[in-house]
């Protein structure tokens, strides 16, 4: 029995190696679709490990990163975005990316002006997306150690400046460590509840009410990001960056 | 003084025969005049005229198509002028002849010879050309005028009427030609009312000037000659494909028509004119424009026509922060008003300014002719050898019907090092804004991480971990720290209480040596019990005692000196006197009564201050 489940697992391992040779190789491959122009192609098989991948349950920052390339280049601006926006969740301190993003954004037909916020909110946000919800949680943890080797220093070093110094320094890392944690849970919640979208229809209309016969506020065009406040049956309930709170069908649009 | 005015009058008189004979020996002009347009059929005037009086005219002898109705008559004509007391005078003879043209043609009448005083002289040959006559006839239409002239005057369609001319009907995009309106009219015209000319719409327009004074010409046209005059004339280029239409446009004319009506004058009988208003309106035109081929090459902007292409450099050796000049110079006709400046792309750190443009032109009715001189001014920043690539233009060529594309050489600049002075003067240029990227990064290449969708470290129980066992740690660390501290504490203390009898413990056993007289062993026993007594009392590590140290902690603690002193002097005698072990009993017995009582009394002041503090 021992001997037949040692087997069983040699032969795991042995797949999973191959599969992530199997997938290199189709890495390898697709970026030389890219390069030699043949963007279907290089879009085909960047899908296909990005599904082999989801299988396992896991996603990378570059290969969706290398998607949105693929696809930006293809004239697909809707897709292009959406992958940028997916690769930015899993990495969102990685200025390529960011960059990249911007100028899909400046390729589509709406121009959404975003409504004026207060600028600590801005701050705060921009200081959050420098890492990723593990990075920040490892600083977290780094902060947490010097809090405690501060704390050892006030408790028993019998020198007194050391003592002050160590206290005062003491509470701003660990401010500092409640902010690092706060950050590391938001950018894991942006990652678990993903409410943002991106329109994949050319052009469609956001109405008053889960209604197709409600009275239509506005139109968005492909690649438009959004974010969803609500859901009702077919219906996501949608609000754009200037503010704006509308109904769309599910169909049009796919969550980042 | 007689003499004189007879002087002067013979003077008079040879000045007057001179001038005469002058006169009689002056050129004599033959000439002969005709219109230049006849209707086959009607009577028209051929008159020579003659500044002298000649004989036997004789016309020429072909006078195909004609034929002479009558002549020839002859008059004469004499004028004398007197301008500031000077007379001159003029007389001419002119022979008419009326002819009758009998057919249709350019025909020309060879020249006629006259006689005067003995030479012959010749006249010019004139040219006529004979139209056909109208093809209403015209006592029929006197007729119809003659009616309704009774009601009011009016002014038939085919009277007077503009017609738009175009020079072509089928032409290529942003080919030029021309569109003239022409007024052809039978009658008198008296006075241009609202002049309303059609828009030109999907058409580059450029205006032909027509002479002020034109003269009016006869024309045929559908079988009937008028008196023509050009209105405007303008040079079109279409902007765009497919059929184009100008619209009509419409002249208010006033003319003077026969009324129909006759009064009796001096002269005769005369038909009565009246001033008829009528407007004209032009009939729409058509043109077919063709679009350029599809193959157009890629330096094309729009150039439709001949043309030819130079350039020039004013220098191929420049130093840095000169300028240098670069000429292109397109000549030739077509649309050159229209024609895009060819693109020069100079190397990136040339500073270059807007092409100054100068068009010297004349219109014709093919187009524009003339040349397009482009001026590029640009100045070299740093020195190094450049390359202007060369320039290339293109153009439509309406002979051949395909593109054309010329190209100036490729030129190399030599830029020396500039002076220093200049670049200083001109710093903030040297300033360059670096162009913001236009487009997305590359693919990120290498080794893709991937992270788990569905596990995340931060808030998994192994983060927490990360947390709770370093507090732990620490936590726990604490708390043995403050234990060992308390319990280090607690030693100290029963050391302390149990340091006397510790001590008196000790001094037994020495009692013990004394009685059975072994001298080494009681003191050392002596000296054990006071180290060790100093060592519990005072919480001194018995390694660390010394008798220096011994002396300060004890004035710390307030012992009197005379018991310090004792204390000192039974440490030093009992040292003493185990290197040099020859004493008595009693003073052993001394030494140890000594040593009990000073105990005793240190235990004795500790107490006393002990409650003291108490207190």
């Amino acid at each position: 029995m021992a001997r037949y489940k040692f087997f069983l697992l040699l032969m795991c391992g042995l797949m999973v190696s191959l599969l992530t040779i199997a997938s290199a190789d189709i890495l390898d491959e697709a970026s030389e679709a890219y390069r030699r122009g043949d963007y279907k192609k290089s879009i085909e098989l960047y899908e296909k490990v990005i599904a082999e991948h989801l299988e396992k349950g896991e996603e990378s920052p570059e290969i969706y990163y290398n998607l949105g390339n693929a696809y930006f280049r293809d004239n697909q601006i809707g897709k292009a975005i959406l992958n940028y926006n997916r690769a930015l969740l899993l990495s969102p301190g990685d200025s390529d990316i960011r960059h990249n993003l911007r100028f899909a954004n400046t390729r589509i037909e709406d121009k959404i002006i975003p409504s004026n916020r207060f600028f600590l909110v801005d701050w705060f946000e921009s200081v959050q997306n420098l890492f990723n919800s593990n990075t920040w949680g490892v600083i977290a943890i780094v902060l947490f150690f010097l809090f405690l080797g501060c704390m050892g220093v006030f408790l028993f070093v019998r020198i007194l400046w050391a003592r002050k110094t160590a206290f005062y320094t003491g509470i701003v890392i660990f401010l500092l460590m409640i902010a690092a944690n706060v950050f590391a849970f938001n950018q894991k919640n942006a990652r678990i509840y993903r409410n943002s979208a991106v329109i994949m229809a050319p052009a469609v209309s956001i109405r008053t009410s889960p209604d197709s016969n409600s009275k239509e506020l506005f139109q968005l065009h492909e690649g438009a990001t959004v974010k969803i406040r609500k859901i009702d049956g077919d219906w996501y309930e949608i609000e754009i960056a200037n503010g704006s709170v509308g109904w769309i069908p599910k169909d049009y649009i796919e969550i980042i | 003084m007689k003499y004189v005015r007879k002087r002067k009058t013979v003077c008079f008189f040879t000045t007057l025969f001179l001038t005469l004979a002058i006169a009689a020996n002056a050129q004599v002009t033959f000439r002969a005049s005709a219109p230049s347009t006849v209707v086959k059929g009607e009577q028209f005037r051929l008159t020579y005229t003659i500044n002298k009086e000649g004989k036997d005219l004789r016309l020429p002898s072909d006078m195909d198509g004609f034929e002479i109705l009558f002549g020839p008559s002859v008059s004469q004509s004499y004028s004398q002028r007197t301008v500031n007391g000077k007379t001159t005078s003029e007389s001419s003879f002119s022979y008419t002849y009326i002819l009758v043209a009998q057919k249709e043609g350019t025909f020309t009448i060879g020249p006629a010879s006259i006689n005067v005083d003995g030479s012959t002289y010749q006249s010019n040959a004139v040219q006529i050309k004979v139209i056909s006559p109208d093809q209403i006839p015209k006592s029929q239409s006197q007729q119809e005028s003659g009616q309704s002239g009774s009601s009011s005057p009016t002014i038939k369609s085919t009277d007077a009427f503009i017609r738009a001319i175009v020079s072509k009907s089928n032409i290529y995009e942003q080919e030029g030609f021309t569109v003239t309106f022409r007024l052809y009219t039978t009658l008198n015209v008296v006075n241009f009312g609202k002049i309303e000319f059609p828009e030109f719409e999907g058409f580059m327009v450029e205006e032909i000037e027509l002479p002020m004074n034109q003269q009016l010409k006869i024309e045929q046209y559908n079988g009937r000659s008028y008196y023509t005059a050009d209105l405007r004339k303008t040079l079109l280029f279409p902007q765009r494909s497919g059929k184009i239409t100008i619209p009509s446009g419409r002249i208010e004319m006033v003319f003077s028509v026969p009324s129909g009506k006759r009064i009796t004058t001096f002269f005769g009988s005369q038909e009565v004119f009246v001033d008829v208003k009528k407007t004209l309106v032009t009939n729409p035109v058509s043109v077919n424009v063709t679009p350029l081929p599809p193959d157009k090459p890629e330096s094309f902007t729009g150039a439709v026509g001949t043309f030819n292409f130079q350039s020039k450099i004013s220098t191929k050796e420049v130093k840095a922060n000169e300028p240098v000049t670069l000429t292109l110079e397109i000549s030739g006709t077509g649309n050159l008003k229209l024609i895009q400046n060819p693109e020069v792309e100079f190397p990136s750190n040339f500073e270059v300014y807007d092409p100054v443009v100068k068009n010297d032109l004349q219109i014709t009715t093919n187009g524009l002719t003339g040349t397009r001189k482009i001026e590029y001014l640009a100045i070299p920043r740093y020195e190094g050898t450049y390359v202007i690539p060369e320039v290339e233009f293109s153009y439509f060529d309406l002979k051949n019907r395909s593109y054309k594309t010329l190209k100036s050489p490729q030129y190399t600049i030599q830029v020396a090092k500039g002076d220093p002075v200049k670049t200083t003067a001109s710093s903030y240029v040297n300033q360059q804004e670096v162009k913001v990227e236009d487009d997305i990064r590359f693919l990120k290449t290498g080794k893709p991480t991937f992270q788990s969708r569905d596990d995340y470290f931060v808030g998994s129980l192994a983060y927490w971990l990360w947390y709770i066992i370093p507090l732990g740690l620490f936590v726990g660390f604490c708390i043995i720290k403050r234990q060992q501290a308390k319990q280090n504490a607690n030693i100290a203390l029963v050391r302390h209480k149990r340091a006397n009898k510790i001590a008196i413990k000790r001094l037994k056993v020495a009692e013990k040596y004394l009685k059975e007289h072994k001298q080494e062993e009681f003191y050392s026993e002596i000296l054990r019990a006071l180290w060790g007594y100093f060592s519990d009392k005072l919480s001194i590590p018995l390694a660390n005692l010394s008798k220096d140290n011994i002396e300060k902690e004890l004035s710390n603690y307030n012992i009197d000196d005379e018991l310090i002193r004792t204390f000192m002097e039974i440490l030093d005698t009992c040292e003493f006197a185990r290197y040099s072990p020859v004493k008595s009993d009693v003073a052993m017995g001394n030494l140890y009564n000594e040593a009990l009582e000073a105990i005793g009394r240190m235990e004795n002041q500790l107490k006393l201050k002990k409650s003291k503090k108490l207190k």
